[in-house]
């Protein structure tokens, strides 16, 4: 796979192997990537404004990252998503795309047309699998395009937990790395989904996340956003059944000269669904954040309760953060609000802390992990939870006084 | 308060009087007809150069590619310019008796009597008459309407005019620039303090008449002053367009207060452009209550220039049946110290349309700037819609920045509750609504708030038993 650039032949070829069903997709997928304009992309002409999603380089070759899996069987198939597509075809081509849909961005069609290594993992009717699959996702030691594609679907009654963890080898070229989550939330299955990008200081990052939750089912996202230089995350969430809800947790920590476009969409289409957003943002050095985060109420969803706050501490003068929350509803009978604050390090709280004998070191330390806390203590799992908060230290480490 | 809702004279919401204008150019615009519009009114010639370098920026310009549809604005059946059948006057009993009985309808020369200082009204596109209490003329204070501005002070108006909202802003300022006709002038000099509201009075009575007035305020260090401005509009089948400017400059320590109701009838398309440059020490507010109109798109912003300079925004807006409010406000704080708050309430109802468009800017630099945007949203039935989208760009450490939005509908609890104690229900829900616009209301003068309290209920009691 070597020595190739961006081309219809590369489809081809990644799709060698594969079912005609699975080449079809990819070549569709290839056919938006080529017809789509970035300017075509998001809510409005102006999006450009804030991150310039034509600086991305997709100038490499293509290579395949690694993944290491983990999981305990009971019961539940977990498998790399090339192989399942032999063994599970049915259920892959019915699921496939439905919860990212590559015509809903030029990126995530170039995902869709391109991956080639990702995660299946199919639970069962009525099977809960408590303990964590865990994949660890790294990208290899060179500049190039890595597009991943994880599809889990979580069948009636069922429960699961997924987390990623996203590396690169330590490297000072910089990469494309591309990965897509696809979730689909049976009826009244529950997901946790758990995420650490940390990504090379040089690496663009694409990532998209979107779930489809069907009657009484739950989704909960739990993202922390630590490395790359440009990171883009978009996380959708389609409510199809009622009484469903998501909760969508974050945290992102940002030095040096990173920048991070997030946004966070909650489609409500259906009666009585609830969504909770809640996320956290960290700035230091000449980091810059784009935050969106879009309630989105259609007509008949009523008796939907949907929230979304933002808050971002910045601690350097050079700091950038932008937020841009928005509503839009079609119904009355609903309950939506959103929040955003921006703010620094309050003095009189360091000065308390260290009029309690800390150092101004650690009362810092201290201030910035309590306000990271609403989303580390809603992590169940101490292993996973650990990795969030030394990738924190770690972040914290780089500061100067 | 049943009572109360019988009591309103419709008509004085809707009426139009038989046109009678002395001169009305015909549909359409081109370089002839600004020429022409330019030497009916005897202008200097770099006003000419600014009308046609207008014109030829708007011929550019493309049309917002966001927002609310404007395909139904055809810039070629829109009458640039009319000019109203009266001499200008400084005396009541010289107003002709047909355009005296729309402003009897509408209560201008009582709220005149009551507590105006000096008023300006504007019928059509010119002042008809103009009248400035004698105090404020020995102070100095210049209240007049913008053409004679242009005669009268040149050296002023070309000091300040379309500086701060220059042609090039966007397509209906440039619209504006190369026909705009009609507006006040308002000049207070330093330290005068103008206690009493100036008032004016904005109407539109030909079909299809574009209305394109140009305020322009400046308060000179230490003054004070509050502008009010109130439109009210018949109703027309066909569209109309309605294109302001609004320029204000508050110099350091002055204080501008400029409120505005807008009740535009319901075919009109108001889509204006409205700055205020605040220097140090200033402070400027902003108090709208936007109820008419068909597509209303407007967002006054205040650029908060010096050490300290303030601003706050206070809005209004009433999406009612199939009409489409696109409105907010823009705080871009440039200085250290600088403070804003933006308060935006809106209602919408009977597939109205209400969107919260805004920005909040801090710039690096601007120390220790504070500022709070808030949005609350009422919807009333199931056809109506409430959109939010702010862009809250922060750009500065020590910046303290707070959004918030709500978006919900009259609670039933609420409305148990009042009806228990004996409220009809479109009371109770007159009264809620009434509330949750409270913050603004306050803000609003007295006259205007008491219509606006009519105008609320009526539209309660058209909605029906159902919210």
């Amino acid at each position: 796979m070597k020595n190739k650039t961006l081309s219809q032949s590369l489809v081809k070829e990644i799709s060698e192997n594969e079912p005609a069903w699975m080449l079809k997709k990819r070549e569709d997928s290839w056919r938006i990537f080529s017809s789509m304009r970035f300017s075509d992309l998001n809510d409005s002409p102006k999006s450009g404004r804030y991150t310039n999603m034509e600086m991305i380089d997709l100038e490499k070759e293509s290579a395949r990252a690694s993944i290491s899996l983990e999981s305990k069987k009971n019961g539940i198939i977990v498998g790399n998503l090339n192989d399942a597509l032999k063994q599970y075809p049915s259920l892959i081509e019915s699921h496939l795309y439905s919860c990212v849909k590559p015509s809903s961005h030029k990126l995530a069609a170039l995902n869709s047309a391109l991956w080639n290594n990702g995660v299946f993992v199919y639970v069962p009717k009525n099977v809960s699998a408590n303990i964590p699959i865990t994949a660890s996702i790294t990208s290899p030691y060179k500049s190039a395009l890595i597009f991943t594609h994880t599809l889990i679907i979580a069948d009636e009654g069922s429960a699961v937990n997924y987390f990623e963890a996203s590396n690169s080898e330590p490297s000072e070229y910089p990469s494309y790395n591309s990965s897509a989550v696809e979730i689909y939330a049976k009826k009244n299955a529950m997901v946790n989904f758990f995420s650490l990008q940390n990504f090379g200081l040089s690496d663009n990052v694409f990532s998209w996340q979107g779930g489809i939750l069907d009657e009484g089912a739950e989704i909960n996202w739990n993202n922390g956003l630590f490395g790359g230089k440009l990171s883009i995350l978009i996380n959708e969430s389609h409510f199809h059944g009622e009484n469903s809800k998501t909760a969508n947790n974050g945290i992102f920590f940002l030095n040096k000269n990173q920048h991070a476009d997030i946004s966070t969409n909650a489609h409500h289409r259906v009666p009585y669904t609830k969504n909770e957003m809640d996320w956290k943002g960290i700035l230091d050095d000449d980091a810059v954040s784009v935050y969106r985060g879009l309630i989105d109420i259609g007509p008949g969803a009523k008796k939907t309760k949907s929230t979304m706050k933002e808050h971002t501490i910045m601690l350097s003068k050079n700091a950038k953060s932008n937020a841009l929350p928005s509503l839009s509803i079609k119904t009355n009978d609903v309950q939506a609000k959103h929040g955003t604050t921006c703010g620094y390090l309050d003095e009189t709280e360091l000065f308390y802390l260290m009029s309690r004998g800390l150092s101004r070191a650690e009362a810092r330390k201290m201030i910035l992990f309590g306000f990271f806390n609403s989303l580390l203590e809603k992590i169940p799992f101490e292993a996973i939870k650990n990795m969030f908060e030394s990738k924190t230290n770690e972040k914290m480490k780089n500061e100067h006084e | 308060m049943k009572q109360q809702i019988q009591d309103i004279n419709l008509e004085k919401y809707d009426f139009k009087t038989s046109e009678k204008n002395i001169l009305k150019l015909k549909k359409g615009l081109s370089e002839e007809i600004i020429r022409e519009i330019s030497k009916i009114k005897n202008e200097p010639e770099w006003m000419l150069d600014l009308r046609l370098k207008s014109y030829e920026i708007f011929k550019r310009k493309p049309m917002p590619g966001w927002g609310p549809d404007l395909r139904e604005l055809n810039f070629d059946e829109i009458t640039y310019f009319i000019k109203p059948g009266s001499e200008k006057t400084g005396n009541w009993e010289d107003v002709p008796s047909e355009i005296k009985e729309t402003f009897e309808k509408l209560g201008v020369p009582e709220a005149e009597r009551k507590f105006l200082a000096g008023s300006v009204a504007v019928y059509e596109a010119e002042g008809v008459y103009h009248n400035i209490k004698e105090k404020w003329e020995k102070q100095g204070v210049i209240f007049t309407d913008m053409d004679t501005a242009v005669q009268k002070y040149p050296e002023l108006v070309k000091e300040y005019f379309m500086k701060c909202v220059p042609s090039d802003d966007n397509k209906f300022s440039a619209l504006h620039g190369a026909v705009w006709s009609g507006g006040s002038f308002v000049y207070i000099p330093d330290g005068v303090k103008v206690e009493l509201p100036l008032q004016t009075y904005f109407r539109m009575n030909a079909e299809k008449e574009g209305q394109f007035e140009h305020t322009l305020i400046i308060a000179q260090p230490g003054a004070e002053v509050h502008y009010v401005e109130g439109c009210t509009a018949p109703r027309y089948s066909s569209h109309s367009l309605h294109s302001a400017v609004v320029e204000i400059y508050a110099k350091e320590n002055s204080k501008v207060r400029y409120t505005t109701v807008q009740n535009w009838a319901k075919n009109i398309f108001n889509l204006n452009t409205k700055r205020a440059i605040v220097d140090r020490n200033a402070r400027m507010e902003w108090v709208s209550g936007s109820l008419g109109s068909y597509i209303t798109m407007l967002y006054p912003s205040s650029i908060l220039k010096g050490e300290n300079a303030s601003a706050s925004h206070l809005s209004i807006a009433f999406a009612s049946e199939n009409t489409w409010k696109d409105s907010g406000a823009k705080v871009i704080h440039l200085a250290p110290h600088t403070t804003s708050k933006v308060i935006a309430k809106s209602l919408s109802f009977g597939s109205g349309v209400a969107v919260y468009r805004g920005l909040a800017r801090i710039n690096k630099g601007a120390l220790n700037a504070r500022s709070h945007v808030q949005c609350d949203a009422l919807i009333l039935d199931e056809k109506s819609r409430s959109d939010t989208y702010p862009h809250n760009e922060i750009y500065e450490s020590t910046a303290t920045f707070e959004h918030e939005a709500s978006v919900g509908k009259i609670s039933d609890e609420h409305l148990f509750y009042l009806m228990s104690r004996g409220l009809s229900e479109s009371d109770a829900k007159s009264m809620i609504v009434l509330g949750f616009l409270d913050d603004v209301l306050k803000e609003i003068p007295m006259e205007f708030s008491l219509e606006l309290n009519r105008l609320i209920k009526l539209e309660m009691s058209k909605l029906g038993a159902t919210g």
